[in-house]
Formats: C-alpha cells, sequence, structure tokens
C-alpha cells in the first residue's frame, strides 16, 4: 500500500487488520478497506465496522506509548480513550497530509505530556555521567525484577527522551515516522535516543548500586 | 544511499539505536554493517552496551487493551448519521411548504362549499348564451322530418 509505513514490530495492512487483541469485543465482520482513507471516511460516517477496524488497529500502540510514558496503566487507558475521543471529532474534517496512526501518535503524546507536567515540576533533562562500561544492566537485576525496573525508569526519564525510546526502541517506528510523530528532526530524534539511552542505562545502575 | 561511514559515526549509530543494525537509518545500513564486517573488534564494547541495553527491552511486551477498553473505544465513536430521503414533490422547497399549499388548497374548498347556495339558476343566463349562438327558435328543431 503506497504510503503505508508499517512499524518493524507491528505486522498487519489494512486489508487484513490485526487480528484482535480482545475478540469478544466486538463480533463485527471482517471488511477489506481500499484504504487507509477509505476506512477513514468510512469510520466518520459512523460505520461500525471501520470503526472497529481503526480501534483494533492502533488502540494497542497507543496504549503502550502511553503506559510507558506515565508508568501507570490506569492513566494510560484514560489517555487511549481521551485520543480516540479526539480522533472520531477530527475524522469528519480529516485531509491525508499526514498518517492518521501519525496524528493519533502526536495526539497522544501530547496527552501524556500535560499529565506528566501534572504530576511533576518541568526541570532540565539531566544528563548522567558516563557509566562504568564494565557493568551492565543485565547483570544487576535478576529476571523477575526487570521487566518492572525498566518500565518504571523509562517512565522517569526525561518526558522526551522516554517518548523518543518508546516509538522508536519498544515499538519500532522508523526515524521518519518517529521524528514526524514528535516533530523534530532526523538528527534531533537521533540526540534524544542516544541521551535516552544513557540516562537508562545510568539509572539502572545507580539503582542496584543503591540496593 | 551512504557508502561509507567513518568510525565515529557508526559508534553514533550505536550508541542511538542499539546494537541491531537493522534499526539504524535505512540510508546507512549498508555502510555501517561493511564497517562492522572490516573490523568487528573496534566496535565490540560498544555492541556489548548495547546489545544488553537492547536485551532489557526486547523483556517489556507491549500492552495490549482489555475486552472492555476496546468496546469502550468503539462505543464513544459517533453514531452512524441517516440519510434524508429526498421529496419528489418540491424537493428544493423547504418542507412546510408543500404542506402549506396543500392545506390552503382544502380549506378553499371546503370555504366555496359552505358559502355557495345549494341551487343556482343559470337558466336564465344559459338560454341567452345558446340563443345568441344557434338562433331563438333552436328548441323547435326537431331530428323527425317535417311532414
Amino acid at each position: 500500500m503506497a504510503g503505508l509505513e508499517v512499524p518493524r514490530r507491528i505486522r498487519g495492512s489494512v486489508a487484513n487488520p490485526m487480528p484482535s487483541s480482545s475478540p469478544d469485543s466486538c463480533k463485527l465482520p471482517r471488511v477489506a478497506f481500499s484504504s487507509d482513507l477509505d476506512q477513514i471516511t468510512r469510520a466518520a460516517a459512523g460505520d461500525r465496522a471501520a470503526i472497529a477496524a481503526l480501534v483494533h488497529r492502533h488502540s494497542g500502540g497507543i496504549l503502550t506509548l502511553a503506559t510507558r510514558m506515565l508508568g501507570d496503566r490506569a492513566e494510560a487507558e484514560d489517555v487511549t480513550q481521551e485520543t480516540f475521543i479526539r480522533a472520531w471529532k477530527a475524522l469528519p474534517a480529516w485531509e491525508p497530509r499526514a498518517k492518521f496512526s501519525t496524528w493519533l501518535h502526536r495526539v497522544a503524546l501530547n496527552l501524556c505530556y500535560d499529565r506528566l507536567r501534572q504530576r511533576r515540576p518541568v526541570t532540565g533533562e539531566d544528563l548522567p555521567d558516563r557509566p562504568d562500561p564494565s557493568m551492565t544492566p543485565a547483570e544487576l537485576f535478576d529476571q523477575s525484577q526487570r521487566v518492572g525496573v525498566i518500565e518504571a525508569e523509562i517512565s522517569r526519564l526525561p518526558e522526551r527522551q522516554a517518548a523518543a525510546l518508546v516509538l522508536c526502541a519498544l515499538q519500532g517506528h522508523s526515524q521518519a515516522e518517529a521524528s514526524s510523530i514528535l516533530d523534530i528532526s532526523e538528527e534531533a530524534l537521533e540526540s534524544l535516543l542516544a541521551r535516552a539511552r544513557r540516562t537508562l542505562k545510568a539509572r539502572l545502575l545507580e539503582r542496584r548500586q543503591t540496593t | 544511499m551512504t557508502t561509507h561511514i567513518t568510525h565515529a559515526r557508526l559508534i553514533a549509530l550505536i550508541e542511538a539505536y542499539g546494537a541491531d543494525p537493522q534499526a539504524f537509518p535505512k540510508s546507512e545500513r549498508d555502510a555501517a554493517a561493511a564497517l562492522l564486517a572490516e573490523s568487528p573488534e573496534r566496535f565490540m564494547q560498544a555492541l556489548e552496551v548495547a546489545g544488553d541495553l537492547d536485551g532489557l527491552l526486547a523483556g517489556l511486551q507491549p500492552e495490549q487493551p482489555s475486552s472492555s477498553l476496546s468496546a469502550a473505544l468503539i462505543a464513544s465513536a459517533p453514531a452512524p448519521r441517516e440519510t434524508v430521503r429526498r421529496r419528489r414533490f418540491l424537493p428544493d422547497w423547504p418542507t412546510w411548504a408543500p404542506v402549506s399549499a396543500a392545506a390552503s388548497l382544502a380549506c378553499g374548498l371546503i370555504m366555496g362549499l359552505m358559502v355557495a347556495p345549494a341551487t343556482a339558476d343559470i337558466t336564465d343566463t344559459t338560454t341567452v348564451a345558446v340563443d345568441m349562438a344557434f338562433g331563438a327558435d333552436w328548441l323547435d328543431y326537431s331530428e323527425d322530418a317535417p311532414e
């Protein structure tokens, strides 16, 4: 499909949407749509099959982004719902100047930023000292601890670093798409990613050393 | 497509994108892979550090929406727009126009019937009109042949 860029970790297509993660939630028949725009146009007209297809295609990615950014599943679900409410309002006037996925992620990210700023005062990004290269985070935690610790530390990253890391390293968005979502250049994205990885590693090391 | 990258650039790519060249920008992937193959020992430490973090990140699973969340997202979408059937009679006029016209006609007919007398003597007028048209003695005409 021309113009359709599928993130590396997410597979599927417009004609064959990803299997629903919750098949019992919607028993509407699967419909093949001729294009993204067709699906959006139908959803804007209230076509339930098109609406369900959009939800199934994008809700997982939005929920993942929000959960990693906020570190709280319940809050992430609120953000996901708010994101889609805004999407439904925007659909009737939708013009395909940007990919729907890009726009949706941008809305979700801004909602996450709003919530994060309500939680804590805005400070400058902290660049940690270079970590000791002889130690690796994988050596510091056992398997059962790792996932929770990493999730917590990602949500503690400066928000733009967290966003870049989640979009690229976790969701597999290309540099072009991630920089479009973040509304920055690809060079700026690369800088954010490098800092995010450095910050994350330093904080994981710091955690281990204090336990 | 970049055909050659420097040692420093490859280190920068590893630090930003991780140890897997498939995560590098498309335009630099081939050149990066070539340099790695050429002198892997120069990048061993950077790859090990980056790969370690990659492994930790890979352990994070994507979030799956619950059935209740999916249902809520679908339910929050607007209901289908009802299609308005176009009238055949005066389609471009407002709805009240033909109704109003029909009501006016009905009222007029009723009023006319109520006001007009039950019988009307129209013979005088009719007789004069016919006399003028056919002659005064037209009533004497008979189909029977004169004898």
